[in-house]
């Protein structure tokens, strides 16, 4: 049962992502890596808005978000902690957060009129380089 | 394309004239080319009607005054043109142009130097007239030039002219000896040498000190905000007293009072303090120095002549308690965005009292200012004259100088443009003209001395009744802060 | 997630405002709910200023009306009146008075002052001693723009009204701003609204974003919902950043056709 400051999470300004999604998706990306455990504490609203100068509202909406999802789960009068039902490491969960990242190469791919292949080749070799 | 050697003239007068050109680049004002037409009217006019009585040299000197007219107002705006134009990184990367700036600035001068003594006709005008030209360049060009040279030289027009101010008559045997030709020559050639290196001076070529000077400068020669800037700041003696006025005001604010210290520490009644004081100690400075010059140099002064200038000084006094209330307009105008914050305070009211209770504090200034200057005025005549008579026509004076100052105190000051500064102007004039036919009327049926204590009573009531309709004006107005947003 | 629920805190009908025949403001319409955070975004020059001195009754508007807490804004009561907080564009006022002096001043003039707060604010936005006791018209721009910041949160605003606030401090400056907005101001449901050109700072600390537009708001709405692509009126747009967004509000009208929003 750790206690996680604020300091775990950091936005982005000026890109196309709201920051509650930006958020959503560092908090789903922490929990299926395991780092944010089962009963683990999450830091409060407000201090996550004053460490990252963010509004309140925003986390409390990505928050509500996780909560309706399943993730995090809130504990009367104590917060939010990270939800029972989280198990880290189901593949298939995890790869569905690489989904947005994939949408975006295959967006560009589809504009530098690459064929299937040709891409799925590429990126075998770039996971066999990051090793 | 290199040009030839030879034509090393034709380059100058080129690049003079290009530099010319933008430096006189100006928007056409309408007071410019009314006080223009006026001139040319007047001394062509004289010219031509010298002319028809075939004065011939009147004539020329007539229309030789037109010219130098033109050649001064030019030469004067150059000058401030071309400091602009001289700054750290163009002197540095366009030494050239700073070059013929100061050829410019200097040729200028010459030219209007000779020019004026030739107006005179007589040598003996030369030292004086480049002095006067050269303090005038300056000062319409900076305004504060911190240089030694300079101030020997505007110590020199001063002592020059100390006569004309002061009208007492030189010692005969020292007047002959400054008007002979080597003395003549001896201030001609010393004008020339400290005026050329002065305007070499005030031309630097770059480098921090140069930076430095022109950061001064800028305040001086003024953006808007920089000018605004100074119009709030603090008196040298008065800051003291509006700093204590301002402490003692937090502790028990009161509406009004709190509303007029948004305009600052020259719009606040102790502004006078200094004023007042000021006028005061020079006053009795130049009594002191007459009695002085009488008592260690045996100099007479003609019984008529102190009272003339205690006079001359007195009247200057009675203006300044006539125009006591213009800063408090100007002030208005230049502090939109403090009188903006104070709208938004709960203290300051809603609309229809805040108008009021500002009124209130603007009479009260505007009373306290006249009273003051009125107060100081009487003060010293009673020390120095303690004649009844001067006593009550002073306070006449004042007393219709009140109108004066009561005339555009209060108003509709939401317009961005009040009502007409020429038809007050006007409307007074013809009140005060009116007011002295009264009296005099009066002082006829009922005796002379009616005249003074006449003409003073009806410039209170003219004070009230004017204070009166400004009040109203304003109350019936929407609120005043911010000033000048409507229309 | 619902906005604060409530009557319009500021409400302005149909504000036009005119200077010479130039139209600033051209059948505003405008409403603020209670606790809302929203940025107003323009160009230079289009107002902006003008549309929030209209909002606090500093201008009067040629036409239409505006109401703050449900009042006329020319009959503000005193005690509304003690419950707005305004940063003006200009941020050397009263620069003859050193900042302890300008406070004093302010402080006699609200019945309700923070002064602990102010206190707390001096010292931590860096005016030690020496600087208190300057004049302000000696301070750099920065040092006057937070003094001016600091003066608007003394009474504790429910309105607070912010033009241009941030403009000559550096991004320390701004975060320390933005974290005294996020930690006090907002915390304590206080309405903001603010209008600046630093865009990283509005999507941080904005919950809705206005843009005014040939003077009207040409488009008002959630933050998060204009960067995925609403525009209101069931048109949809592709997700993109804040300062893409700005470009196709602001820009010309060929331009918005081409991105598939209605001009």
């Amino acid at each position: 049962m750790t206690n996680h400051s604020a300091s775990l999470f950091s936005i982005v300004t000026g890109s196309a992502e709201p920051i509650y999604r930006q958020l959503v998706e560092q908090v789903r990306r922490l929990v299926a890596a395991g780092q944010l455990a089962p009963g683990d504490e999450m830091p409060s609203v407000r201090d996550i808005a004053q460490a990252l100068a963010l509004n309140p509202m925003t986390v409390s909406k990505a928050y509500s978000l996780l909560e309706m999802e399943g993730v995090l789960a809130r504990r009367r009068g104590l917060g939010m902690i990270v939800a029972a039902a989280n198990v880290p490491g189901q593949p298939a969960e995890r790869a569905e957060l690489l989904r947005p990242a994939l949408e975006r190469a295959a967006r560009e791919a589809r504009q530098l009129e690459l064929d299937p292949d040709t891409v799925l080749t590429l990126f075998a070799t770039i996971l066999k380089e990051a090793k | 394309m290199i040009a030839a050697r030879d034509d090393a003239w034709g380059d100058a007068w080129d690049e003079y004239g290009r530099i010319w050109r933008v430096a006189m680049v100006r928007p056409k004002r309408r007071r410019e080319i009314v006080a223009a037409a006026f001139i040319v009217l007047a001394f062509g006019g004289g010219a031509v009607v010298t002319a028809l009585q075939h004065r011939w040299e009147w004539s020329a000197r007539l229309l030789g005054a037109v010219v130098l007219f033109w050649l001064l107002f030019s030469w004067v705006f150059f000058m401030g043109r071309s400091l602009q134009m001289n700054s750290p990184a163009n002197a540095r990367l366009m030494p050239r142009q700073r070059r013929r700036l100061v050829q410019m600035a200097l040729g200028g001068w010459l030219a209007l130097s000779l020019g004026f003594t030739a107006m005179f006709w007589t040598w003996r005008m030369f030292p004086p007239v480049a002095l006067y030209a050269l303090v005038l360049g300056t000062f319409a060009a900076s305004k504060r030039v911190a240089d030694a040279v300079f101030r020997l030289l505007v110590l020199g027009a001063l002592c020059t002219a100390a006569p004309l101010l002061a009208s007492f008559p030189l010692p005969d045997a020292l007047a002959a000896l400054l008007a002979s030709p080597p003395a003549v020559l001896a201030a001609g050639a010393a004008v020339l040498l400290l005026g050329a290196r002065h305007i070499a001076a005030i031309y630097p070529d770059g480098g921090d000190r140069h930076a430095d000077a022109r950061a001064r400068m800028q305040a001086l020669l003024g953006s808007g905000h920089a000018r605004h800037a100074a119009a709030k700041g603090k008196g040298w003696l008065s800051g003291a007293f509006y700093l204590a006025a301002l402490k003692r005001d937090c502790r028990a604010p009161r509406p009004g009072t709190m509303l007029m210290h948004a305009l600052g520490p020259q719009g606040h009644w102790t502004a006078w303090i200094a004023g007042v004081a000021g006028l005061t100690a020079l006053y009795l400075a130049t009594r002191l120095a007459a009695y002085a010059a009488h008592r260690l140099f045996g100099m007479q002064f003609g019984q008529g002549f102190l009272v003339g200038a205690s006079t001359v000084a007195l009247a200057s006094m009675v203006l300044l308690a006539a125009f006591c209330n213009v800063q408090l307009g100007r002030q208005l105008r230049s502090t939109r965005g403090e009188q903006a914050l104070l709208r938004l305070t709960p203290l300051a009211g809603a609309a229809a009292l805040f108008n009021r209770r500002l009124a209130a504090a603007l009479l009260k200034t505007g009373l306290v200012n006249w009273m003051m200057a009125s107060a100081a005025l009487l003060l010293l005549a009673l020390l120095f004259h303690a004649n009844g008579k001067v006593l009550v026509c002073l306070a006449a004076l004042c007393c219709a100088a009140g109108q004066v100052a009561m005339a555009r105190l209060l108003g509709d000051f939401s317009r961005e443009s009040r009502p007409g500064l020429l038809e007050s102007c006007i409307f007074l004039v013809l009140i005060l003209a009116a007011e002295v036919l009264v009296a005099w009327a009066m002082a006829r049926m009922g005796g002379w001395r009616l005249f003074w204590p006449g003409f003073g009573v009806l410039g209170l009531a003219g004070s009230v009744a004017l204070a009166v309709r400004g009040w109203k004006t304003m109350l019936a107005a929407p609120s005043s802060f911010p000033a000048g947003r409507i229309g | 997630m619902s906005s604060q629920a409530g009557s319009p805190l500021v409400r302005m009908s149909s504000v036009s405002k005119f200077f010479g025949s130039q139209r600033v403001l051209d059948h505003l319409d405008w409403q603020i709910r209670p606790g809302q955070v929203i940025g107003l975004l323009g160009r230079n020059g289009a107002g902006k200023s003008t549309l929030l001195e209209c909002m606090l009754g500093l201008r009067e508007p040629d036409g239409g009306k505006v109401t703050l807490f449900d009042e006329d804004v020319r009959t503000l009561s005193d005690a509304r009146r003690g419950n707005i907080g305004y940063v003006p564009q200009a941020s050397e006022l009263f620069d003859w008075l050193t900042p302890t002096q300008m406070l004093d001043y302010f402080k006699a003039m609200y019945p309700r002052w923070n002064a602990a707060k102010v206190d707390g604010l001096l010292s931590r936005w860096g005016f030690n001693d020496t600087l208190r006791n300057k004049a302000i018209n000696k301070l750099s721009g920065g040092e006057q723009q937070r003094l001016s910041i600091i003066r608007a949160l003394a009474h504790d605003p429910a309105l607070l009204v912010l033009d241009e606030p941030v403009s000559s401090l550096d991004p320390l400056g701004r975060r320390d701003f933005l974290r005294e907005l996020v930690g006090d101001v907002i915390e304590r449901g206080t309405t903001v609204v603010f209008s600046t050109h630093i865009l990283s700072d509005l999507e941080r600390v904005a919950f809705d974003i206005a843009f005014l537009k040939d003077g009207r708001i040409a488009l008002q709405g959630g933050i998060d919902a204009l960067l995925e692509g609403e525009r209101g009126a069931g048109v949809r747009a592709a997700p993109m950043s804040l300062e893409d967004l700005y470009m196709d509000v602001m820009g010309d009208e060929s331009r918005d056709l081409a991105h598939g929003v209605a001009p």
